[in-house]
């Protein structure tokens, strides 16, 4: 997934973006709520972790902007304040959920996962194309039965892929969703990423299900 | 418990019942004088009538039957009449006491002049009666043959008790009614009158904790609930401000409390997850969120302990300039990173005060003009033994941020960003110098310059 966390104290920045980047995830931070609406319109990601009070630009202030322009990407509030008309106030100013510090990574990561399968119309964590079945919440992956392992930018690759399933994604677009604003990938990094893919998941024998459209990018499709 | 209808239905009650009485009585009273008078005025009357009517014809005393019986003399008149000599025998009777067992004229004295006498009695029968006696001159008594003849009228008072009896009858009875009637009517007009009280409550009762905001509309309210309504209002603003404060003090310290742990969770998570990431580096940050977490308890701790009264008083010499120099070293790297300078106007000597609080105090004033003034500002200190004064430039503030300033944990900037300030500061300051017995004042300049007085109480003075 390629997410946003917008949280002003700088230890449960780091540390959030340093433990989801370890799950596989491609996240962007940001210290304050200027600079998080900035890169919310800028960038497309699959969901934002938004902290509720923030210095400069208030979280709601945020939210309520985003909403107000259009953009619909998943927010899921963080926020030290449970009120049950803090959470009402959240969740009526556009937030998709809402999580109560402190917090478990591990709920916080389910909770980001469920809003991003809302966003694709995913009713469950599983993806199925032809023979493979993608375990996005159990990050496996399995093709005729066998179980296939993905180091974690693979696995990354591949479920930007299954999002989107049939649809085709320009090397660009899956670049803003594998790497952080930060990494710099290098200029190949996509193609050899997909070669990488590819072998792993379609071995010798078996129909391939990455394809190439020629100037337009990748697809994953039987 | 008893309500104000029926306290005030009690009470115009009686008073009104009362009044019934009264007038009642009066009435009967002045009734009884008038048909009194009547009364004496109508046996005068006939007396006279009797007087008038007596003449000797023929050598003989004699009055004009017709008088004697339009006057209610006659064989079945009601009234009666004797007339006696001087010397007590019987001169003359009505013909109404002939066969009647009216008499008692024996008892009624002679007259002592000539003018008429009236006087209470009773006739044989026991019949209270009135009595009219005068002497009488016949005319034409040339021989003066009847010169001691004295008359006496006796009319029965029956008819007058009568009259006296029905009116008090009938003004017992229409009393009665009144009265009656009263505590009814006067329980509707009271429910009417008392309407607007009834609306006033029902408009109290509807507003709820959760909706202080609300105020009692005093433009329809009647001239005697305003001052009730005014002060309900009053009261109200002082209730929300207070639920306000206590709300964003329980916000507030939730923040504080939730994000370092929130942050020791997810370092602790991720070290969980993955080895390489459990570092010194990261232990260390752990410590350093619980080193936060402990300062922040302790000051919550010594605020709490400030407000149940737990903190002793010890007062002790203090050297001014020592506290002062020892908190300004404090803050100096901090001073000398933003490029602050300091300007001090400190009495040299001694006070007499409680040195752990005074520091206390001090520390937390230059801790926070340190913090908060712009970078290269100057931050002016006077102190004596009767004030502090902190002046330092606060651009970000305003005048409405004043009334916040010394509430726990608020901060200017909601986001709470910062690591190091809990908000806790001047609330410690206000505490501490409350226990002095002084107080703290705040101001700020048209220039943005806060000034942080501090007024010494009796238990700070100069040795």
């Amino acid at each position: 997934m390629k997410l946003l966390v917008i949280e002003d104290a700088p230890r449960l920045r780091e540390t959030l973006g340093k433990a989801l980047t370890r799950m596989g995830h491609a996240v962007d931070l940001a210290e304050d709520g200027c600079e998080g609406s900035t890169m919310g319109y800028e960038t497309s990601y699959d969901a934002v972790v938004l902290d509720r009070m923030l210095p400069g630009m208030d979280g709601l202030e945020v939210l309520r902007a985003w909403r107000r322009d259009g953009i619909a990407t998943p927010v899921l509030l963080l926020t030290a304040l449970d009120g049950v008309d803090e959470k009402v106030r959240g969740l009526g100013d556009g937030a998709d959920d809402y999580l109560t510090k402190p917090f478990s990574l591990e709920e916080l990561v389910a909770r980001l996962e469920a809003l991003v399968r809302r966003r694709y119309a995913q009713p469950d964590s599983k993806v199925t194309v032809g023979s493979l079945v993608i375990d996005i919440a159990a990050k496996s992956v399995v093709r005729n039965g066998d179980a296939i392992v993905l180091t974690a930018r693979e696995f990354a690759l591949l479920e930007c892929l299954a999002r989107r399933k049939g649809q085709v994604m320009s090397r660009e677009q899956i670049e803003r969703q594998l790497y952080a604003e930060l990494d710099g990938p290098l200029s190949n990094a996509v193609d050899s990423a997909i070669y990488s893919l590819r072998r792993k998941i379609s071995p010798p024998g078996t129909a391939a299900l990455i394809h190439t459209r020629r100037g337009l990018g990748y697809v994953l499709e039987s | 418990m008893i309500s104000i209808r029926w306290r005030l239905t009690f009470l115009l009650a009686s008073v009104i019942s009362l009044l019934f009485i009264a007038t009642g009585v009066g009435v009967y009273i002045a009734m009884s004088d008038i048909l009194e008078d009547r009364f004496d005025e109508t046996l005068t009357a006939k007396a006279r009538a009797l007087i008038t009517a007596s003449e000797i014809d023929g050598g003989d005393f004699e009055i004009d039957l017709t008088v004697q019986d339009f006057a209610g003399f006659g064989r079945k008149g009601n009234d009666y009449f004797q007339i006696r000599r001087l010397d007590g025998s019987l001169f003359l009777r009505s013909p109404s006491l002939k066969g009647s067992k009216a008499t008692g004229f024996e008892r009624i004295r002679q007259p002592d002049g000539d003018l008429g006498v009236l006087l209470d009695g009773k006739l044989d029968g026991g019949q209270s009666a009135r009595y009219y006696v005068q002497r009488i001159y016949p005319k034409d008594d040339k021989k003066d043959r009847f010169q001691d003849l004295y008359l006496i009228v006796a009319s029965p008072t029956s008819s007058l008790q009568g009259q006296l009896g029905l009116l008090a009858s009938v003004l017992a009875l229409a009393g009665a009614v009144a009265l009656l009637l009263m505590v009814p009517l006067i329980r509707v007009g009271l429910r009417s009158g008392l309407k607007p009280l009834k609306q006033f409550s029902n408009e109290i009762n509807a507003i709820k904790p959760d909706d202080l905001s609300k105020r009692l509309a005093v433009n329809r309210l009647p001239l005697e609930l305003v001052p009730v309504a005014d002060g309900l209002n009053e009261w109200l603003a002082r209730l929300e401000e207070s639920f306000e404060r206590e709300r964003r003090f329980t916000s507030h310290a939730a923040h504080e409390l939730r994000t370092p742990l929130a942050e020791l969770k997810t370092i602790a998570e991720l070290g969980a997850m993955a080895v390489e990431e459990a570092t010194p580096g990261k232990f260390a940050e752990v410590v350093e969120v619980a080193d936060e977490l402990t300062h922040l308890l302790e000051k919550l701790a010594l605020l709490s302990r400030a407000d149940a009264g737990r903190l002793p008083v010890r007062l002790e010499e203090v050297d001014l300039h020592l506290v002062m120099d020892s908190a300004i070293a404090r803050v100096a790297a901090s001073a000398a990173e933003r490029n602050l300078s300091w300007h001090r106007e400190i009495t040299p000597g001694s006070i007499q005060t409680d040195p752990m609080l005074y520091s206390t105090v001090v520390q937390n004033l230059l801790g926070n003009a340190v913090s908060h003034a712009p970078r290269g500002a100057e931050i002016q200190i006077v102190a004596d033994a009767s004030e502090l004064i902190v002046r330092n430039l606060a651009p970000d503030l305003n005048d409405d941020d004043l009334r916040h300033l010394q509430e726990r944990f608020w901060r200017k900037n909601e986001s709470r960003s910062g690591y190091g300030h809990s908000g806790l500061g001047l609330a410690i300051v206000n505490s501490y110098v409350a226990l002095l017995n002084g107080k703290t004042q705040l101001s700020l300049t048209s220039e943005g310059v806060l000034e942080v007085r501090v007024y010494w109480g009796s238990h700070t003075r100069s040795e």
